[in-house]
């Protein structure tokens, strides 16, 4: 039965021979309704904020979306009251305040005026500072200043580092914070070394300048203990790396003759980044959501030796305790919590902090986002005021072109209707072939909707900012969500608009219909 | 199926004139039973009424629906879905106009009861080929209902009224926009399947035509039983007429069915 009733909308609607006005009308409700759906594709493709954009920074997220995800609420009052917090959150800057790796957030210092210093040309050095290390017998004319994290990792200094930061290099401050978040800073204490022993570490970031005057006073075979390689790009975090196991081997080779219990062999270390991807990050802990470096201590401590080469390649590192614990791969965004946080936790998470540690001086960089942000924010508000009081119209207009051209068909079908009733065709079956027929109309017409107005969001935001709606944040994919909802706000629409319209034809009884049809 | 009337009265509308008054017949299974009458005589309500294809019900009087077993069912008792049903299942209908479904073929149009029966598609468009090479016309299967003259529609309409083998057919004037030779095919039509010449699966007993029409002559000559209505009335008595309670002479038929047309005060406009 369903079959003969899909049929047979699917003829009638399809008959080559009915009449020319019909299908003109046909024809033209079709792209109304195309016409319709198009600012509706539009309006939201517009309305869509690229999410990387946004999970890039939480407050751009926040000026973007408002908050509290209500549009328009990033007034100039807002955001001011958006900086106040910033500032409140930052302690006072009682030396240099550095940006601990995190995120995908380069390694950044600002000097004592606030100014942010270039990126440190860095480079890793493996050294061990155990027994007669070299290095700390280098000390006294080093210099230098070591700042150390932990004993895994530490920052090496020279004096020029001081300077650019505009510290006079004998009097260096005692600490500095490195932040993880804002609630979460790191306080790295600086080891003068020449007057405190190193403690047991194993990797330096190193300036060049360092490297080199290292490299001058350490002539001691330690010299070619030192083995040095430019860190990576990216590291220690690949954004994109998402979940891989990164790894890094560092190695040094014939450190020094009174390491002759480790000649020969090979100190390695493996770096695991699990937790790169932002998402998986915030889920951490936060001491977690550094990256880890993990040196070969089980082997080590065990042979009371480094691993021979071949060795090596039957070693079993254990590395179940230096992979960080994730949960499985995030694939469902929780979107409340992505669309409208909390401006407290926006502000701790923002980027913006670093810039804005320094003072007022330093907001030049953010004011023009949240401007460009802002002035975005308002042609779109305008575009969709406008859009959406034409929707309006168009709606009603849709509303009754369907009801329209449903009764019109209801009409001329009466007689084959009643016919079909006489012949004992239910009401339910006739109400049938009068939706699948509107669906074989409707549907079409809605599907090239979303698509023009998809393309309608291409077309405008090149007239308009000259650049594709990625660009300039508004942000176009495929609009999945739009695309079923709109199909389904459709199908809705016909159904209840045919279900009026064919209330005559279901109520008359056979004989009147027969009657009418004459 | 049989139909038994009791003083049957029908209005349109509860202060309306009656349509139908006092009409009371016994209309067994079998045999061809004409109704015969001027226009506005209630033929065609009497025809809707006895198809249910009205959703009202008789005024006064009662209807009973009666199958070749014997049971029996009041007209009111009929729900609209036994009405549909019984329709879909029991009746066949070929009414002035054909009303095909003009985007269908001819073999797709004969097999819509077919169709609603719940007949694969396959099956019932076998269905309706066979009874076109029955009635000698196969080369219509393919052709659109669109394409066809008044008298191919109306045979078509006829292969789709007795396409389900049903036990009654109502046929409302269906030659009267008709010439002689589509008359007479049409008719032949009918007849064998009256006859069960078109189908096997009924005794010849079972299978009743009740037809409506102005056209005496052939009344007479292919009806086995008549029912004369004059504005709602039987004419004569309150039962069905056979052939012999009838005058022989046509004319004289002519005049009792037709009173208005023969009568003395008759106006131009009666022609």
């Amino acid at each position: 039965m369903i079959r003969f009733i899909a049929r047979f909308a699917w003829q009638d609607v399809t008959d080559r021979s009915a009449r020319r006005t019909t299908r003109v009308v046909f024809l033209a409700v079709a792209i109304v309704c195309a016409a319709i759906i198009s600012p509706i594709g539009f309006a939201l493709g517009v309305d869509r904020v690229s999410r990387a954009r946004l999970e890039r920074d939480p407050l751009v997220r926040c000026l973007w979306t408002g908050e509290n995800n209500v549009r328009g609420r990033i007034t100039p009052a807002v955001q001011q009251t958006i900086r106040e917090k910033l500032r409140a959150r930052i302690p006072t800057l009682d030396g240099v305040a550095g940006v601990y790796p995190f995120y995908n957030t380069e390694f950044q210092f600002l000097n004592s005026k606030g100014l942010p210093q270039p990126p440190l040309d860095g480079r890793t050095i493996t050294l061990s500072s155990e027994g007669n290390d070299p290095l700390q017998s280098s000390r006294p004319t080093l210099n230098g200043r070591v700042l150390q994290q932990s004993t895994d990792v530490g920052l090496v200094v020279s004096p020029k580092f001081w300077k650019d930061l505009g510290f006079d290099p004998k009097s260096p401050p005692q600490s500095i914070k490195l932040y993880r978040l804002a609630d979460d800073p790191i306080d790295v204490p600086i080891v003068d070394t020449m007057q405190a022993e190193l403690p047991t570490f194993h990797l330096f970031i190193l300036t060049e300048d360092y490297e080199r005057e290292l490299r001058r006073l350490c002539t001691f075979p330690s010299s070619d203990s030192i083995q040095t390689r430019p860190i990576p790009k990216g590291f220690p975090l690949d954004p994109d790396d998402l979940n891989a196991d990164a790894k890094l081997v560092f190695k040094a080779r014939g450190i020094d003759a009174s390491y002759d219990e480790r000649g020969g062999g090979r100190v390695w270390w493996i770096l695991r980044w699990k937790a790169s991807d932002p998402v998986n990050r915030n889920q951490l802990e936060p001491s977690l959501r550094t990256w880890q470096i993990i040196l070969n201590e089980l082997h080590s401590r065990q042979t009371n030796r480094f691993a021979s080469e071949g060795e090596q390649q039957d070693l079993r590192v254990d590395t179940s305790r230096f992979v960080v614990p994730l949960p499985p791969k995030v694939e469902k965004y929780d979107m409340a919590a992505i669309y409208a946080p909390d401006l407290d936790s926006l502000v701790e998470e923002s980027e913006i902090i670093p810039t804005i540690v320094a003072g007022e001086s330093l907001l030049t960089v953010n004011t023009e986002m949240v401007e460009k942000v802002v002035r975005l924010q308002e042609q779109t508000k305008l575009m969709l005021r406008s859009l959406f009081i034409a929707l309006g119209f168009l709606l009603l207009l849709a509303v009754f072109s369907i009801y329209f051209v449903q009764s019109l068909r209801a009409d001329q079908q009466i007689a084959e209707i009643g016919m079909l009733r006489a012949m004992g065709m239910s009401s339910s079956a006739i109400r049938c072939v009068y939706l699948i027929e509107g669906f074989f109309i409707w549907l079409p017409a809605a599907s090239f909707g979303v698509l023009g107005g998809s393309g309608l969001v291409w077309v405008c935001s090149w007239a308009w900012h000259r650049a594709s709606p990625e660009e300039v944040s508004l942000g176009f994919r495929v609009p999945t969500f739009l695309v079923i909802g709109v199909l389904l706000g459709t199908i809705l629409l016909t159904m209840v608009c045919i279900r009026l319209a064919s209330r005559k034809a279901l109520r008359i009884s056979p004989s009147r219909a027969l009657r009418a049809a004459e | 199926m049989s139909f038994v009337l009791r003083e049957v009265q029908f209005r349109y509308s509860p202060d309306g004139n009656a349509v139908l008054n006092r009409v009371s017949a016994d209309i067994p299974a079998g045999g061809i039973t004409a109704v015969l009458g001027m226009s506005g005589s209630g033929k065609t309500t009497l025809l809707n009424l006895l198809a249910r294809l009205e959703d009202r019900f008789p005024t006064s009087g009662t209807i009973e629906f009666r199958s070749v077993r014997g049971a029996g069912v009041e007209y009111r008792d009929l729900t609209p879905r036994r009405a549909r049903e019984l329709r879909r299942d029991h009746f066949g209908f070929v009414l002035q106009s054909a009303y095909l479904l003009g985007h269908l073929d001819c073999a797709d149009n004969i097999a819509v009861p077919l169709a609603l029966q719940g007949v694969s598609y396959n099956d019932r468009r076998r269905r309706a080929i066979e009874v076109l090479r029955e009635a000698e016309m196969e080369d219509f299967a393919g052709r659109s209902a669109r394409d066809l003259s008044g008298g191919e529609r109306q045979r078509i309409a006829v292969l789709r009224a007795v396409i389900h083998d049903p036990e009654v057919i109502f046929a409302d004037e269906p030659f009267s926009s008709l010439d002689p030779y589509n008359t007479d095919l049409i008719l032949a039509l009918l007849k064998r399947w009256q006859s069960g010449e078109l189908h096997t699966g009924k005794a010849s007993g079972s299978r009743s035509l009740i037809l409506v029409t102005h056209h005496l002559a052939l009344a007479l000559e292919f009806a086995s039983l008549f029912l004369p209505l004059n504005e709602g009335e039987q004419l004569i008595d309150s039962r069905i007429l056979v052939r012999a309670d009838l005058p022989d002479d046509v004319n004289e038929v002519r005049k009792l069915v037709y009173p208005r047309h023969h009568s003395p005060n008759r106006t131009p406009h009666d022609a």
